[in-house]
Formats: C-alpha cells, sequence, structure tokens
C-alpha cells in the first residue's frame, strides 16, 4: 500500500499543476477542497505539503487566481479560479501528455502482445 | 486549533520571513495553512512536512535569500563587508583624516560576523528540530574565530592595511552596506493576514519561536 501510494506520488511529479488546472476546469474550489477532489478522480491523497506549493506556483505564474471568501460553515477559505492563461497551459500541455502516456501504455502495459 | 499546530504555523511564518518572502504573501499562506489544518483535523507535520521544508517550497521562486546563503558561512562572509562598510562610515564621520582600515577593524568585523551571523543562523536552524549542538557547525565557528585571533596576532591590532581618500571611503561604505541594508528592507515587509484570519494575529508576536499564544 505504502509502495503503491509511493510510486503514484512519483507519477504525480510534474503532473501535479496539471490535475490541479483540469480540477479548477470544473469550477471554482479551495486547497483542501481541490485535494479532496483529486482523491475522488482516483489520482489518490494528495498531502497539503505537496499542494499548496503547487497552487502557490501557479498563482505566481497567472494561471489561476484567487480569492478569500467568508463561510458559514468554517473558516475562511481562498478560493482558486483557471485564468485564460492556466487554460491555454493545460490546453498544450495535456496534448503533449496524452502522447506521452499513450506511448508509454504501449511499452508498458501492452508488452504481453510483443512477446 | 492545537497547541501543536499553532507552534508549526509559527515556525511556517519564522522560516517564510527568513527567506524574505513578502509579509502579505506570508499572512496569506499561513492563513490558508490554518483553514486547513482547521477543516482535516490533521497533524500539520504527517499532512505539510518539517516547517523549514514547506517554507522553503511555498517560498519557490519568491526567495530574497537563496538556500546558499542559508549556511553558516555565508552569513558570516556576508556580514563582514557590512560591518567593514559602517566602520568606514564612521571614521569619515568622526573626521579621521586619512580614513584607514586597520587589522583591529577586520578583525572587530570578523568576530561581530560570527557573533551576529551565529545567532542568526541558530534561530533558523533550531526550526529544523536538530540539536543546538549540531546546528551551529563547529568547524566553520572555530577556523572563523581562530583565524581572525591568528591574523590579529600576527600582523599586530593597530596595523594600518589601507589608507583611503574620504571620498573613496564614503562610496566604499556605501558600496559595502547597501545591497544588505536593501536585503533587510525587504525583508521588513509586515506580515498581514486576510480579512477573517485576524485570530493569527498572536502568531506574530512569537514569529521566531514559533510559541503557541498563551490566551
Amino acid at each position: 500500500m505504502g509502495g503503491s501510494a509511493d510510486k503514484r506520488s512519483q507519477w504525480l511529479k510534474g503532473l501535479l499543476d496539471l490535475c490541479v488546472l483540469a480540477i479548477l476546469t470544473r469550477g471554482e474550489a479551495y486547497g483542501y477542497e481541490i485535494a479532496r477532489m483529486l482523491d475522488e478522480h482516483g489520482i489518490g491523497e494528495i498531502k497539503g505539503g505537496t499542494l499548496y506549493p503547487a497552487l502557490a506556483k501557479l498563482e505566481t505564474e497567472g494561471h489561476v487566481e484567487a480569492t478569500w471568501r467568508t463561510s458559514d460553515a468554517g473558516p475562511n477559505r481562498k478560493y482558486y479560479v483557471i485564468t485564460e492563461s492556466g487554460r491555454q497551459a493545460l490546453a498544450a500541455e495535456s496534448a503533449a501528455w496524452a502522447e506521452f502516456s499513450t506511448a508509454a501504455s504501449r511499452l508498458i502495459v501492452d508488452q504481453e502482445v510483443a512477446t | 486549533m492545537t497547541p501543536e499546530s499553532w507552534m508549526y504555523l509559527g515556525q511556517v511564518m519564522a522560516a517564510l520571513r527568513e527567506y524574505g518572502v513578502p509579509g502579505r504573501r506570508i499572512g496569506d499562506h499561513i492563513a490558508e495553512l490554518s483553514a486547513h489544518l482547521e477543516e482535516s483535523g490533521a497533524d500539520p507535520v504527517a499532512e505539510f512536512g518539517r516547517p523549514a521544508e514547506l517554507a522553503a517550497r511555498l517560498a519557490g521562486d519568491e526567495r530574497l535569500v537563496p538556500a546558499w546563503m542559508r549556511s553558516l558561512a555565508a552569513r558570516l562572509a556576508t556580514m563582514v563587508p557590512v560591518v567593514l562598510g559602517a566602520m568606514l562610515l564612521v571614521d569619515v564621520v568622526m573626521g579621521d583624516r586619512p580614513v584607514t582600515v586597520t587589522v583591529g577593524q577586520v578583525c572587530w568585523a570578523l568576530l561581530f560576523a560570527a557573533m551576529v551571523g551565529t545567532i542568526s543562523h541558530l534561530a533558523i536552524n533550531r526550526l529544523d528540530g536538530r540539536s543546538l549542538a549540531s546546528a551551529i557547525e563547529w568547524p566553520v565557528l572555530v577556523v572563523w574565530l581562530g583565524g581572525s585571533a591568528l591574523t590579529a596576532t600576527l600582523a599586530g591590532i593597530d596595523r594600518v592595511l589601507l589608507e583611503v581618500p574620504t571620498w573613496l571611503a564614503i562610496i566604499g561604505a556605501v558600496t559595502l552596506a547597501t545591497p544588505t541594508l536593501a536585503l533587510a528592507r525587504a525583508m521588513d515587509s509586515p506580515i498581514r493576514f486576510p480579512p477573517g484570519a485576524e485570530h493569527l494575529a498572536p502568531l506574530k508576536r512569537g514569529v521566531l519561536a514559533g510559541r503557541a499564544p498563551t490566551a
């Protein structure tokens, strides 16, 4: 189980930004909510220590914008929304990712066909 | 929030400050981490990792203080030109003519750098959870202090190393001191929490020690 989580964590490196942007195309969300949605989509549990630096980087790059909102149910939350620049980055990189993942799957998953 | 969470957030805040992250950004990060802890009920170290490591990742490209400057040797070395610059300035203001740099002044600069550099270095390295003894970096300090003492003994305290015209001393003093003063000014932006996170203000009082507020 721990090994599986470690592997996921390795695979996610360099891909988390893209996953976060993809989540935000479904609507604005705050940090803890984004982590839960990533988990629900099968990406796995993303710790805050990984997620918040990624969000900070996306904000610095202008791919997301953030605003603080009051909440009746708990603490005030910082909501993130994807920007036009974020959408463009997602579109450009998702195509590259699709190409790469298809090639990797063909190599790794379909190996029995070749042997 | 638990006392552990308060302590943790105070340590992250101090480390972000050390990296030179602007105060408004620090307040934003701390409020966001606090909200996450409140909602998830998670243990801060299990959720975010060690405070100094999280701060380094959050600071990212915003770091005004690069990683290499966080070593003791670098801290000591960056202090020396500032102290020497200040001494030159004092000489100019006091009207000593010609302005001289003596072995004694250089040794004072080295010793002062050792004192201030070590204290600030310790304040940060304690955040990493290491013991004080292992955080001091004894070999660096011993070589530094030993070198200063040896220089003073061999060369003589009053020996004049340099004699410079007043105008050059002024330019030298300003040149030596300006970068650090500019950096100190950049790091001196007050920490501002976003609306609704004012309850975190007590953290500012214990920012270096990372203490949990008592009230």
